[in-house]
């Protein structure tokens, strides 16, 4: 059928939809000698493939059982091994009940917004925040209210005017989305009295909190803040995890932790999503952790990365100008860099010819903003290629500098 | 705590039923009941010894670029094996662009339906239908106009009437959704004279279809019929295929083909739902094809059910009251259907959960209401012993239904 008469049968946000603009641009990318701080991705080079594999014997040992159509909630031993492992994060043991084992943490927005959102619903998220998030968020219709961040986190102290504000307006308020750790892309984390705070205004205006964590447990100095999830006597917060940062992206494995009737609600859509997430991906990444592995790998991961972040650091102090401003974030993947001045999308061209890339901080934004920051991620990039990709947009900004 | 939530639920989520089977399937795990309600494989005829052989070897072989995120549309290696391994049945070999590889075929209903369903949208659909399709449909906010079939599938002859009374109520129909070999529940095939009519109809309409074929390569007997997307020049078909049913439903891998313009729609929309189907489970269900198990074990899987679905009618011959239930034997796949005029399905289910014995009841097949002297009964699931004990005790269970 020709494209105009899909266009006559698509839904309202089907044919709105269009292909990403990152994206568009990530295809720049895939030029060879390119060097990439663009995409979010581990470092294949510290994967534990051996163990992984090692895993791989559950298939023999119960086949049978894993094989199968498994429950929509998830494989149970690997439920209850998140439940024990998680609990000094969670603040508890949390029950089965109020986990579900998901495709990977976007699916966990996804399902959320199916239980809460109606079209022209509306979301407050950070800005900057994900933009996969935010993609998940717009297929189900939700109207965003940004809030600033600072080093940190949201600027939660803005919060009870904006809600007011918005309530006034008539905005139907459904959820605060918060990367509350090293947030991508600013690297930002919510302190501990802002996450306190965060939760008053919550209980006080009655909007729960989706707090999404998939880099929390990669922290590289300073210490860890506790989850909002562990403050919360409410249940007023849903908490999302992922294997993606701390094993491997591949396995499409994450979790969530909600109270017990918003969980079943998530699993009842999941049961028409795609009825469990893959057995064979749970077992061997139950079989895993069972054996130790993710405990006795995570030092390792952290380390390498590290020395990565160290690296970039180091690169960018002596190729960056004197007026680029950004921290050393202490944890996760990502530089978050303002360059006063500098349309990012224009450098994005000129870096790009010079073999190095990265994503344009107006990605970032759901209603506009931040074209002068770019997002620079540290943990794919080998070290040399670091120092490399730094010297080349040295360049490339030198040159924006020079024709300003 | 939950009152703190409901109000918060968006309306779709208010109407949520949890899906009937999963609730019926609790029921059914009793200690001592014979289940014939769940469709699921027999685990005994899992290949588990050649699945977990080529699970090692692509983690040893690929185990760094499996583990890493994968490109949305799929694993290229398993798409280049399906392009040639679905060849026959399509009719020519699908083109990279015109396949995606899916969490399932749940997930191709549910794709799709991203990208065509607005709430109050029509989806035409046999009379009586999968329902975990029918679910995700209704997540959607799909209504339904259903055609009557008999033993030959959909009265496709019904369907130019139906269509012009949609449209005369103004009823938008955004695709045509059939199980064309071995439906679930109906066990009915469609005949070729049928499959012709329904791609005219559909082309003549501009009414996409998308043919659900999780079971057509489980066939008994007779010859396998030409699959609707290779009767189509116009791109209108979408077929969904699955290894839940030729390899195991634990691994969660199925796939589309279809039309370049809607699978780039769908594509869209994956990317959202959950970045792409874990790489690891398409990697390990590639290197089993690859090796020639999928080849090896499927003329054995078909095999051992063809002789189960020869145990089970002679069970239902010798055991069920012959003049008050009528049958169509199935030539493939995994359901027999059973119409009962004077034994209300509901009220047999009772005395038959009593004597221990389960099936499905009919009535929640029907999006449209009816199927109350109807039910469906699995026949892979359970041991011979078991289906002959099973079906003593359901034809007990009819015998006293009717003498009340």
């Amino acid at each position: 059928m020709s494209e105009k008469a899909w266009q006559e049968l698509y839904s309202t946000v089907g044919a709105a939809l269009k292909p990403s603009p990152i994206r568009e641009l990530l295809k720049l990318t895939k030029r060879p000698g390119m060097i990439s701080f663009a995409g979010g991705n581990p470092d294949p080079a510290i994967f534990p493939v051996k163990e992984f594999a090692e895993a791989a014997r559950i298939f023999g040992e119960r086949g049978q059982e894993v094989l199968q159509y498994g429950m929509t909630e998830g494989f149970e031993p690997l439920k209850e091994f998140l439940a024990n492992w998680m609990a000094p994060k969670m603040g508890r043991v949390t029950q089965p009940e109020e986990m579900l084992i998901t495709t990977g943490s976007q699916q966990v927005t996804d399902l959320f917004c199916s239980v809460m959102v109606d079209p022209g619903d509306t979301v407050i998220v950070e800005e900057p925040t994900y933009p996969g998030a935010l993609h998940t968020m717009k297929n189900h219709r939700v109207r965003f209210l940004g809030i600033p961040c600072d080093q940190d986190g949201m600027q939660v102290e803005l919060l009870p005017d904006l809600i007011r504000k918005a309530r006034a307006e008539g905005h139907r308020i459904k959820f605060i989305y918060s990367i509350v750790n090293f947030q991508n892309p600013s690297g930002y984390t919510l302190s501990e009295a802002r996450r306190r705070r965060l939760l008053e205004i919550a209980v006080e205006t009655g909007i729960p909190i989706y707090e999404d964590d998939p880099y929390g447990l990669l922290r590289y100095n300073g210490t860890d803040q506790p989850t909002i999830f562990s403050m919360d006597t409410e249940g007023m917060v849903l908490y999302a995890g992922s294997f993606s940062k701390i094993l491997a992206p591949g396995s499409r494995v994450g979790w969530v932790v909600a109270p017990k009737d918003v969980t079943r609600k998530m699993v009842m859509v999941k049961q028409g999503v795609d009825m469990c997430t893959s057995v064979v991906a749970q077992a061997a990444v139950y079989e895993y952790c069972r054996l130790g592995h993710l405990d006795g790998h995570l030092p390792k991961i952290l380390d390498h990365y590290r020395r990565k972040r160290d690296a970039m650091a180091e690169a960018f102090r002596q190729t960056l100008p004197e007026n680029a401003d950004y921290s050393i974030p202490e944890g996760g993947f990502f530089f978050w860099i303002r360059l006063p001045g500098i349309d990012t999308k224009e450098l994005f061209y000129k870096a790009v010819e010079k073999g190095v890339a990265f994503v344009i901080g107006e990605s970032f934004f759901p209603s506009g903003g931040g074209k002068d920051y770019l997002r620079a991620c540290f943990t794919f990039a080998q070290p040399d290629e670091i120092a490399e990709g730094a010297r080349r947009l040295g360049l490339a900004i030198g040159e924006m500098q020079g024709t300003l | 705590m939950t009152s703190f939530w409901e109000p918060l639920y968006g309306r779709a989520s208010r109407s949520l039923k949890p899906s009937p089977i999963r609730e019926m399937l609790h029921l059914t795990r009793r200690p001592g009941v014979i289940s014939f309600a769940g469709g699921m494989p027999d685990p005994a005829a899992f290949p588990v010894e050649a699945f977990r052989e080529a699970a090692n070897r692509i983690l040893e072989e690929q185990g760094r670029d499996i583990l890493q995120y994968g490109t949305t549309e799929g694993y290229p290696p398993l798409k280049a094996f399906l392009s040639d391994w679905t060849a026959p049945r399509m009719g020519r070999k699908l083109a990279e662009d015109e396949l995606l590889v899916t969490a399932g075929s749940t997930q191709v209903v549910d794709l799709l339906s991203w990208a065509t369903v607005d709430p109050g949208d029509f989806v035409v659909c046999e009379e009586a239908t999968f329902l975990g399709s029918t679910g995700t449909m209704r997540n959607h906010g799909a209504s339904f106009i259903t055609v009557p079939c008999d033993g030959e599938g959909m009265k496709v002859e019904l369907l130019p009437t139906l269509l012009e009374e949609a449209k005369a109520r103004g009823r938008k129909v955004k695709y045509i959704y059939t199980i064309p070999n071995f439906h679930n529940p109906l066990g009915c095939t469609m005949s070729l004279q049928r499959r012709r009519l329904l791609v005219q109809v559909a082309q003549e309409w501009g009414i996409p279809i998308l043919e659900d074929d999780p079971y057509g390569y489980i066939r008994y007997d007779g010859e396998h019929l030409p699959s609707l997307f290779s009767l189509d020049d116009r791109g209108i078909v979408i077929y969904a295929g699955s290894f839940s049913k030729i390899l195991a439903p634990g691994t969660r891998v199925g796939w589309a083909g279809g039309d370049r313009e809607i699978i780039r729609k769908m594509a869209v929309f994956k990317q959202a739902v959950d970045v792409c189907t874990s790489v690891v489970a398409q990697a390990e269900v590639y290197k089993y094809c690859e090796m020639g198990f999928l080849d090896a074990f499927l003329p054995k899987i078909v095999d051992h059910y063809r002789k189960k679905r020869d145990d089970f009618e002679a069970a239902m011959h010798r055991f069920l009251p012959r003049e008050e239930v009528s049958w169509v034997k199935p030539q493939g796949g995994y359901f027999y259907w059973l119409e009962t005029p004077r034994i209300s399905a509901r009220e047999l289910f009772d005395r038959a959960i009593e004597k221990k014995v389960a099936f499905v009841l009919g009535e929640p097949f029907f999006p449209n209401g009816g199927g109350e002297n109807a039910f469906r009964m699995c026949f892979t699931f359970a041991s011979p012993e078991q289906t002959e004990e099973g079906m003593r005790r359901l034809g007990e269970a009819m015998r006293e239904s009717l003498d009340r």
